[in-house]
């Protein structure tokens, strides 16, 4: 998970223990460049608006280096730009902040198809 | 030019002398009125104009014996005729007061449109080719009238007539020069007024403009700021109440929960307390001000949270700064926006020059620039054209709004903010204010 709002991801990071996930969580999109790339089954919650570089372009990065994980983006702005923005960097899912437990995993079920039976 | 005519009577010697005696009176008085109405239409402002105009048709009738006057005005050839100022004496024979001479006469409308006079000292007098005004006179009955194009900027845009409804009345050729004046003192009056109203509205089109895309902006900028703790509750609460339906296997996780989505409570409700003494309600109140005097104001109200973080402030006020037009509360908001944006920035690039320079100094003609240096570590070039976007932030806490604020005042004050790196280091942020007129800054002069 990326996003640089302590807060949410202490939140979100609370959340998807509960439900039995394994969470690594980044403030910036270039403290997560710079790690380890999680291996096997594993999916990125990424927020777009982040001082420095932004989810979308971490996105773009991703795609040009080649790695790729399943991306679900998550932001507190619904207006046209943003949508547009986020629609572009085509990922598997977009959330706008505030949303529930449903809506979270729905998005990481079609993320994570394998583990399908996690969750419910 | 019809010349004054007395066909059909026979005047003895003696009132023919007389008569010549009163019209050269006349004539001197009404040529001393004129210079009064071209020093009147030169004072009036704007928006006097039209008022004015309407109280000099009466002077001028009063001072020539008539009873009508107007003004009628044409936007572009083939517009109608409109009538846009009318004087009248009191108890004159009814007339339609806002008529369409195009309809009337058109024919003799467009012939005086074309740039021709047309005068009869009584009705038979009318060219018989202009048969339309010929019955509309005989109609209406004014038994003297004058109708004389009105120029303004190489071409005619309207005209005016001076009518007498009592009798028949003599036009001089002089008499003709001097209203003609009149007249054309008039229609650069006017043209004054409509560029003036046409600049008025088109920047109040900017304005709406920017402030609709600003407050677009800070709505959407807000929602952000509340959704982000409203999220992290919703996630808190989420975890929470998967847990409570196990059976709540993990109490130490679940009063985490708990005691994260109270603090993140008290984050939504401090952002709203934020915003609303970001937004508190002020009356705007826009005065002449020095604002060297402003800067040295705001920057005194700094000076401990300078010292604390042992920057050291600068301020040079060019001594030919004009005092600006502006709300000082705001403008105190924008200053100290920018000085704290600076000492942050300077803070986050743990600089060992620790030095923040402010600079007032004029700005193009009739503009005041203040500017804001600092010696941090610059603008990322990749947000430095977003900085005055909502929540665009360099920084590691804040809600990135100061800048928006900023920009807000600054646009509403009719200036611009822009920034600029530094040569050797850190960035510059200038705003402009607009020059209060007739007024200059003496206190930052001798300040200087």
């Amino acid at each position: 998970m990326v996003d640089d709002d302590a807060s949410v991801r202490r939140a979100l990071r609370t959340q998807l223990q509960i439900l039995g996930f394994n969470v690594l969580d980044f403030p910036s999109a270039e403290e997560f460049l710079a790690s380890e790339f999680p291996t096997g089954d594993a999916c990125l919650l990424l927020d777009v608006y982040m001082p420095g570089m932004s989810g979308i372009e971490l996105c773009r990065r991703m795609v040009e280096s080649g790695r790729r994980l399943p991306t679900i983006l998550i932001s507190g702005r619904d207006d046209q730009q943003t949508k547009k923005m986020m629609r572009d960097a085509n990922p598997v899912a977009s959330l706008l902040k505030p949303f529930d437990e449903k809506t979270l995993l729905r998005a990481i079920r079609k993320a994570l198809p394998n583990q399908s039976s996690l969750l419910h | 030019m019809r010349r004054p005519t007395t066909i059909g009577t026979i005047e003895p010697k003696r009132t023919r002398a007389a008569r010549v005696g009163r019209e050269r009176r006349e004539l001197d008085r009404f040529e001393s009125l004129v210079v009064e109405l071209s020093a009147a239409m030169a004072r009036a402002p704007a928006d006097a104009v039209d008022r004015e105009i309407e109280s000099w048709l009466g002077n001028i009738c009063q001072a020539l014996g008539l009873d009508r006057s107007a003004v009628y005005e044409r936007d572009a050839p083939g517009e109608p005729v409109r009538t846009t100022h009318t004087w009248l004496r009191a108890n004159s024979p009814p007339f339609p007061r806002h008529y369409d001479p195009g309809k009337f006469f058109p024919k003799t409308a467009d012939w005086i449109m074309a740039g021709n006079h047309l005068m009869f000292s009584r009705p038979s007098d009318i060219p018989v080719e202009l048969a339309d005004v010929r019955r509309f006179v005989e109609r209406y009955g004014p038994k003297a009238s004058a109708a004389i194009p009105m120029w303004a900027g190489g071409k005619v845009i309207g005209a005016a007539t001076f009518g007498k409804f009592r009798s028949p009345r003599e036009w001089s050729p002089e008499l003709l020069d001097h209203l003609a004046l009149a007249v054309r003192l008039f229609g650069s009056a006017i043209e004054r007024k409509q560029s003036v109203t046409a600049m008025r509205a088109a920047r109040a089109e900017l304005r709406t403009a920017s402030r609709r895309n600003l407050m677009s902006e800070l709505v959407a900028s807000l929602s952000h700021e509340i959704n982000q703790p409203l999220g992290a509750i919703l996630s808190n609460l989420g975890g929470l109440a998967r847990l409570l339906t196990k059976g709540n296997p993990q109490p130490a996780m679940a009063l985490e929960a708990v005691n994260n989505a109270i603090e993140d409570t008290n984050r939504a409700a401090e952002i709203v307390r934020r915003i609303r003494f970001m937004f508190k309600k002020h009356v705007e109140h826009k005065t002449a001000i020095d604002i060297g005097a402003l800067v040295n104001e705001v920057v005194k109200l700094t000076a401990g949270e300078a010292a604390v973080r042992k920057i050291s402030v600068q301020i040079e006020v060019s001594p030919s700064v004009d005092r600006v037009i502006g709300d000082s509360i705001e403008l105190q908001q924008c200053v100290l926006n920018l000085l704290m944006n600076a000492f942050d920035a300077i803070a986050e690039a743990k600089s060992d020059r620790r030095g923040v320079t402010i600079k007032v100094a004029p700005e193009k003609t009739g503009w005041v620039g203040v500017s804001v240096s600092d010696s941090g570590a610059g603008v990322d070039p990749a947000v430095a054209n977003r900085l005055f976007e909502p929540f665009v932030t360099t920084k590691s806490e804040g809600m990135g709004l100061g800048l928006l604020v900023t920009r807000s005042i600054v646009e509403s004050h009719g200036g611009a903010i822009w920034s600029t790196p530094n040569p050797d280091r850190g960035a510059t942020f200038t705003f402009t204010l607009p020059v209060a007129e007739g007024k200059r800054a003496s206190a930052s002069r001798s300040a200087g």
